[in-house]
């Protein structure tokens, strides 16, 4: 307890929130000093409103899970190929051939429905394969 | 279920309204203590109660357990003529824009543990259904600020009119609340049941020749 004050929080009133399912919030503003009116009260009561509603959007919010697998070998080959390496660089970076990295983006290519090589780095961002 | 009642079938529902103006008597005077709207003979009728307004009873068993008002924002309306403080800017007009009024329910079937009950849910899906096939995507609603947050979980897409302000004793805000399918979809979820909680389906009425 009075803890706040070691802090500088002196001063400071909760905004009591109820959610759908009957959970009980409180959003706290302190300060060293508040001076705070009861119109910016009311404001301040609509802000932790929103940022509470917003927050449990956020909580509820699951991205969809990227369905398709990729090899680590792919997955890093396609990375490099996002950043801009051309095969011969992929190559010496991975400790493989041309013909190696060839490969691995064909495989990434059909597993991610991709046309071409941009493509498939567009379906792995997408799908938060690479990033 | 919920029935709509309007000029064309109120002759179907004369005890279920007498009923209505009881349940708001008991609800807004004597519980919640608006005592200017008191009246002696028990029911709760104001200016508003005309040709123009759409009411929504819960019915069960023929007994009123829910009850609320919709009134075109083109007509004089509560927030245009009682509460015109709350809305600081411009005020929300047009045939797409209804307000939501004298929302009441039945003690037994009221929030428990604060989470919205099945009948508060059933009037709720009720004004989306009826507003989603009628051309109707939004709602003025005057309330509790505790409400807010309810109705944003709830995927209405609301802005305020103004900041909450003292009403008698109430702190009260005023806001519109756009819905769409998903604000549907979301109530559904919540009740477990994806059926229409309408009891007759909405007559749209037919376009006149322009």
């Amino acid at each position: 307890m009075d803890e706040a004050g070691d802090f500088r929080l002196k001063q400071g009133f909760t905004v009591p929130l109820i959610t759908l399912d009957g959970e009980v919030a409180g959003f706290s503003i302190a300060g060293e000093h508040l001076e705070v009116s009861p119109e910016e009260r009311g404001m301040l009561s609509l802000l932790a409103t929103y940022a509470l509603g917003r927050g449990i959007a956020l909580i509820d919010y699951n991205p969809p899970e990227a369905v398709t697998e990729l090899s680590s070998r792919e997955r890093e080959t396609l990375q490099w190929v996002a950043e801009g390496k051309s095969e011969w660089e992929i190559g010496q970076l991975m400790g493989i051939s041309e013909h190696g990295v060839d490969k691995h983006m064909r495989n990434v290519r059909r597993k991610l429905n991709a046309v071409t090589s941009t493509h498939a780095v567009a379906q792995g961002i997408r799908g938060g394969l690479i990033h | 279920m919920i029935h709509i009642v309007t000029p064309e079938n109120q002759h179907l529902f004369r005890d279920e309204i007498e009923q209505a103006y009881r349940l708001r008597h008991r609800v807004f005077v004597e519980e919640m203590g608006w005592h200017e709207l008191a009246r002696p003979d028990g029911r709760e009728i104001d200016q508003f109660d005309d040709e123009h307004a759409v009411h929504m009873l819960y019915l069960q068993d023929g007994v009123v357990q829910g009850y609320q008002r919709m009134l075109p924002s083109t007509r004089p309306h509560l927030l245009s003529d009682v509460l015109p403080q709350l809305c600081e800017g411009e005020r929300p007009v047009g045939s797409h824009i209804w307000e939501w009024t004298r929302y009441c329910v039945e003690k037994p079937h009221r929030e428990r543990g604060r989470v919205l009950s099945p009948v508060g849910n059933a009037l709720l899906s009720g004004i989306v259904e009826w507003g989603l096939s009628s051309g109707i995507s939004t709602i003025i609603i005057q309330m509790n600020p505790l409400w807010l947050l309810r109705l944003v979980q709830l995927h209405f897409r609301t802005t305020p009119l103004g900041l909450p302000q003292k009403v008698g004793s109430d702190d009260v805000l005023a806001v519109t609340a756009a819905f769409d399918r998903r604000t549907l979809s979301r109530l559904q979820e919540m009740r477990g049941e994806y059926s229409s909680v309408l009891a007759e389906p909405i007559r749209v009425p037919e376009r006149l020749a322009s």
